[in-house]
């Protein structure tokens, strides 16, 4: 939508259409591709039910039912779209959407050859309930079959309804490769037939993984988005090339993270017997609660116990404790819903002093049960750390140093223990290889003051 | 319904030479077939001969050996007729190959008219 077409259009119209763009956008899309079954058709169809909408809602009034409304304007468009292809000679192959050996999937391979199934859409379009079919799209977006990079993009754009400007600048690529990239995972997905639905409870669980590890991806993208808002704030760090190149790009991440909060909400109304993905919900909220003290206004990274609690958002830090509290009682045990309880563990108490460190370390290895990887097994040393102490906790880490000899986050935590041993020509000696190791500038500025100290 | 390849890949470096093993293997492969075949699965398959017993042919030459030498070599393949990728996943990743130290590609054979491109109809 360009800024001409919003001209003559009122704030509270644009506001009700961003806003439905962006609640009702994987709504409105599932219910057009199962007209259209094919993903770019639909897609546009929907953007020009939005830009329709700016006049529509103008004239008209602001509807009750906008998803609704949206859904119509965009299958009309969308049909009109497939009776003008019948005489293009359209030979895409239509997407899959139906349960496996629907008999007139034999003959849906072209759409020319499609009569029987052309009338069936145009009857479907009198059907009056908009059923939510989002799931099927979060499911294909995250197929394993694609590439993990085209997974996490088509989600931003099936699921959430990103441009592809807004999704490359979260990214910090250039339009044209994101562009590239999705239109290469629409055509993987045409040719190989991934089919577009719900999978079986035989393969549910596992494809939920594949789903929510697309989504642990985005939300980790909190911690980075707000590290670059950071950054924006204050002098030139390498990274503040161009002030609005920087701005494009916290705007889009705002976008990212906001979208995959909004798609963990709606993947855990839809699937309520399923606990992992509240757990991930929880995570994604804990980090947004704490996003804001998490990095100084230099860039910085601050110490957990050196962070300002009262600054944390509390009504989420609470509902995302609700969410695991509640999902723990009723038998979840995932992994990214055990991680969400090591981060409310973290996070509830007003004060640092405060947090059950023990408890910590018992769900941290509840989490290696599910998890067992050496950067799981670092995060547990931290926590032995508080609760029993640098001695204890340094027997844990050197097991460690084999695997995680190239992670900077190992060699700051061991020259940490080493400085409470006592051991500081050791520690500053960690410290040195920490500063070799890939990082942030802000902890590297960090790192190098520590050894100024000294 | 869609048509898929499955090719059935083996690293050259491990090939069975133990002749009951091999036996023992070719029997799973055949035992796999049969019940694809039952199943209404598969179109057509079979093992290929040595990699070595290879072909090349091009327009200005014909070579004794494969286009591309490589470490893993393509040592059978069938055609599956299922709905979509899923299906198609599920009944390869069922094959014999894969505990052989081997593995499979799945690949989707281009739906025309019937008859284009050479191909038979179903």
């Amino acid at each position: 939508m360009t800024d001409a077409l919003r001209a003559d259009v009122p704030d509270d119209v644009a506001a009700a259409v961003a806003a439905a763009h962006r609640d009702h956008w994987g709504t409105v899309l599932a219910a057009t591709v199962a007209l259209t079954r094919d993903l770019d058709l639909a897609e546009d169809s929907v953007q020009e039910a939005c830009v329709q909408a700016l006049r529509a809602w103008t004239r008209e009034g602001i509807p009750e039912n906008r998803a609704g409304w949206l859904t119509t304007a965009a299958r009309r468009r969308a049909l009109d779209a497939i009776r003008r292809s019948q005489t293009l000679q359209r030979k895409l192959p239509l997407l899959v959407w139906d349960a496996e050996g629907h008999r007139d999937d034999a003959m849906a391979g072209t759409m020319a050859d499609d009569g029987p199934a052309t009338v069936r859409r145009i009857e479907d379009e009198a059907a009056p309930v908009v059923l939510d079919e989002r799931l099927r799209l979060i499911f294909l977006a995250a197929h394993p079959a694609l590439a993990p990079t085209s997974r996490i993009a088509l989600t931003l754009r099936l699921v959430s309804g990103l441009s592809t400007e807004q999704i490359a600048a979260a990214f910090h690529l250039p339009t044209a490769t994101m562009a590239a990239r999705l239109t290469r995972a629409k055509k993987r997905i045409r040719l190989s037939r991934i089919p577009c639905r719900v999978p079986g409870a035989a393969e549910l669980d596992g494809r939920l993984v594949d789903v929510l590890d697309v989504l642990d991806v985005l939300s980790v993208l909190l911690a980075v988005g707000m590290r670059g808002k950071a950054e924006a704030g204050g002098d030139a760090g390498p990274r503040a090339a161009g002030d609005g190149e920087t701005t494009r790009t916290t705007d889009a991440q705002a976008a990212v993270l906001d979208s995959t909060v909004h798609t963990l909400q709606v993947l855990g109304d839809l699937l309520p017997h399923h606990s992992e993905p509240r757990g991930l919900l929880a995570q994604a909220l804990l980090l947004q609660a704490r996003a804001s003290t998490r990095i100084d206004e230099r860039g910085r990274p601050v110490a957990l116990a050196e962070q300002d609690r009262t600054a944390w958002d509390r009504e989420l830090i609470e509902r995302a404790d609700h969410l695991v509290i509640g999902s723990l009682a009723r038998g979840g045990r995932g992994p990214y819903l055990v991680q969400a309880a090591i981060s409310a563990a973290v996070a509830v108490p007003a004060r640092h002093e405060d947090i059950d460190w023990c408890e910590v370390v018992e769900l941290y290895d509840a989490l290696l049960m599910h998890w067992p990887t050496a950067l799981v097994q670092l995060g547990r040393v931290v926590a032995v750390s508080e609760a029993e102490g640098a001695a204890v906790a340094f027997d844990h880490l050197e097991p460690l140093a084999d695997e995680l000899d190239a992670h900077r986050s190992f060699h700051v935590i061991r020259g940490e223990l080493l400085g409470r041993l006592g051991a500081h020509e050791a520690a500053a000696s960690a410290v040195r290889t920490a500063l070799d190791r890939q990082g942030s500038a802000g902890e590297s500025e960090v790192l190098r003051e520590m050894l100024r100290v000294r | 319904m869609a048509r898929y390849t499955v090719f059935l890949y083996h690293p050259t470096s491990q090939a069975t030479t133990d002749p009951e093993q091999l036996q023992a293997e070719m029997a799973e492969h055949d035992a796999h077939g049969k019940e694809l075949l039952d199943e209404g699965v598969m179109i057509f398959g079979s093992p290929l001969e040595d990699h070595d017993a290879t072909t090349s042919i091009r327009a200005d030459s014909l070579v004794d050996g494969p286009f591309v030498e490589v470490d893993e070599v393509i040592v059978g393949f069938y055609v599956i007729e299922v709905p979509d990728l899923d299906a198609a996943i599920a009944v390869a990743r069922r094959n014999p190959i894969i505990h052989q130290g081997g593995g499979v590609e799945v690949r989707p054979m281009t739906v025309g008219e019937a008859g284009v491109h050479g191909s038979v109809p179903a």
